[in-house]
């Protein structure tokens, strides 16, 4: 099991990408987002609380995240996030750049493989 | 939510805070339950995966951006805290400073009110004396120096010498006359009288308070004899009384109108720890003083007996050393003509009458040459105190921090950052040296009236 704290292995401001993605989709709490996380990079990102509250909070301050306290299904209360339109707007953006980049990382690397080859 | 209200909802955050980490830790712990690991394993899993709590909190307040402010306040109140718990230390140190700061400024506050300050007028640097001396009161003949004037002297060179925008007179020798109301039943008051030239406020500048200032018109023989009181004997010894302001008063032994209060802070145009509190023209002294009038000529004086100060406007740009020339030549010339020298000497004499210029935008300050080496001396000491207060507080600061240095290791090893420890040490000094400041305040005032008191016991009235 690999460890993927962000400070470390996701490039920085990653997390917060990856954060607002799994928000867009619906209101989630904490520890869902850090299981969603998990279950769609099947197993490769694993942000551990120490990370992934703080970046909750830091969205939270810079207004692309709003908070309310919800229960769950199974009855307890709990912190629920949702994206603001400024929150949407900012998720749009930076994954056209991440984008932009990966296939930019991908073309240089390809080309370097076929430089040896 | 805006900086503010998360800095105003703190606590609310901060139980949100707990509640939110709490629900993340136990939603875990059953995850890993239903997976078949007992509460103990899963427990200790948990704490593996998600690290110090206290830490993941100290994160996100990090995040909040209020944190500097919180662990300030909370600085703060820890410094207080443990200053109580050592109040000797802590009682040393700010009676310490309280007491070297309020000393020296205490001192510097009389130096600064005696030697350095301006007169409550306007443009006090166009003011220019007549005479650096302090040559008081009644003065006949030759003075070699001069800074007394008789009146026919001063209207010589005031009338001469068009440099001056006004020149004007005062009485330089002051007492304690009785004041009373005409028709009123009550006690006389011993106030100081000054006569001066009916310019005497219109060469300051100054505008009254209530009622209306001296004016030439006042000064002149056979006008209605009127008196200006100062702000300070009509609030501290007539209680503000509005009805003053045109009510006759036996000042001296004449009777005069009240005309007007002068402006507050306004003391005379000297320096001295007595100041007027009436002021009349000088047209009325013969009235007031009758046979032993300074003004006219009668059996016991001469009327070009010196009295007076002067003190003068210039236009701005005059030079101030040919003025100076200009007024000795018209010195020497009206001596020639009303005090002749009968002798050859005393023509040698005469050619030695000297009147220097001097700045007068600290008024005549008499008071300055007389004190001045002696307050020198006390800012010098007291500066000394003070220096010696802030040695005596390092060593006992140093020897708390020797005292504490294991407390600091303690909190090191705890996982406090190194710039906390320093934040927090550097708190408690801003702590003792805030207390200090405002013990040194109170100690200020009140040692800088007991001063005053202390220095000028004649003085009635100390503001």
């Amino acid at each position: 099991m690999v460890d993927l704290s962000p400070r470390s292995d996701l490039p920085q401001g990653t997390l917060d990408l990856l954060i607002l993605k799994i928000v867009a989709i619906q209101p989630v709490h904490g520890y869902a987002i850090a299981q969603r996380l998990q279950q769609i990079s099947r197993d490769i990102v694993q942000v551990p609380g120490g990370s992934l509250y703080p970046a909750l909070h830091r969205l939270e301050n810079r207004g692309l995240l709003k908070s309310d306290w919800k229960e769950t299904e199974t009855g307890r209360d709990a912190k629920f996030y949702r994206l603001t339109r400024k929150g949407r707007a900012h998720l749009d953006t930076q994954t056209a750049s991440w984008r932009r980049l990966a296939q930019a990382v991908g073309l240089i690397l390809n080309m370097a493989e076929e430089g040896v080859r | 939510m805006t900086w503010w209200s998360r800095l105003w909802r703190r606590n609310e955050l901060e139980q949100d805070l707990g509640r939110e980490l709490q629900f993340h830790i136990a939603e875990r712990i059953s995850a890993l339950k239903s997976r078949g690991l007992s509460e103990a394993e899963a427990r200790h899993r948990v704490r593996q995966e998600f690290g110090g709590i206290e830490q993941v909190k100290e994160e996100c307040r990090r995040a909040r951006g209020t944190l500097w402010v919180e662990s300030t306040v909370q600085d703060v109140r820890y410094a207080i805290r443990t200053l109580r718990k050592s109040s000797g230390f802590a009682l040393t140190a700010i009676l310490t400073l309280g007491l070297g700061i309020g000393g020296t400024t205490a001192i510097f506050t009389l130096i600064h009110a005696v030697m350095l300050k301006f007169l409550p007028v306007a443009d006090p640097q166009t003011l220019i004396r007549l005479g650096d001396d302090d040559n008081c009161c009644v003065l006949g003949g030759y003075q070699g120096r001069y800074s007394s004037f008789a009146y026919p002297l001063y209207t010589s060179i005031r009338d001469h010498t068009p440099e001056f925008e006004e020149l004007t007179a005062f009485q330089s020798g002051l007492g304690r006359v009785s004041v009373r109301r005409v028709g009123a039943n009550t006690a006389s008051m011993p106030l100081v009288d000054q006569f001066v030239s009916g310019n005497f406020f219109t060469t300051f500048g100054l505008r009254p308070f209530a009622g209306r200032l001296l004016s030439l018109a006042d000064d002149s023989r056979g006008a209605l004899p009127v008196a200006v009181m100062s702000f300070r004997a009509w609030q501290q010894d007539y209680g503000s009384d509005p009805s003053i302001v045109g009510s006759a008063y036996i000042i001296d032994g004449a009777t005069f109108t009240i005309v007007g209060i002068a402006p507050p802070g306004f003391f005379g145009a000297m320096m001295r720890p007595d100041p007027p509190d009436l002021w009349m023209p000088i047209a009325d002294e013969p009235a007031a003083h009758k046979l032993n009038s300074l003004l006219d000529a009668n059996l016991l004086a001469r009327d070009d007996e010196a009295w007076l100060y002067v003190i003068g406007r210039i236009r701005r740009g005059t030079d101030l050393k040919r003025l100076e020339a200009k007024v000795n030549v018209e010195l020497r010339q009206w001596l020639l003509v009303n005090d002749p020298p009968q002798t050859e000497t005393a023509k040698q004499e005469l050619k030695k009458q000297y009147i220097a210029l001097v700045p007068a935008g600290g008024g005549v300050a008499l008071m300055k040459s007389n004190y001045e080496h002696d307050l020198r001396l006390l800012m010098a000491i007291t500066a000394l105190v003070l220096l010696i207060c802030c040695a005596n507080l390092a060593n006992l600061q140093l020897a708390r921090g020797a005292a504490n240095s294991s407390q600091i290791s303690i909190r090191i090893a705890l996982g406090a950052p190194r710039s906390r420890v320093i934040r927090h040490v550097l708190t408690e000094s801003i702590v003792i040296a805030v207390t200090g400041g405002a013990a040194g305040l109170i100690v200020a005032r009140e040692l800088a009236t007991l001063l005053i008191r202390w220095a000028f016991p004649s003085a009635q009235h100390v503001r």
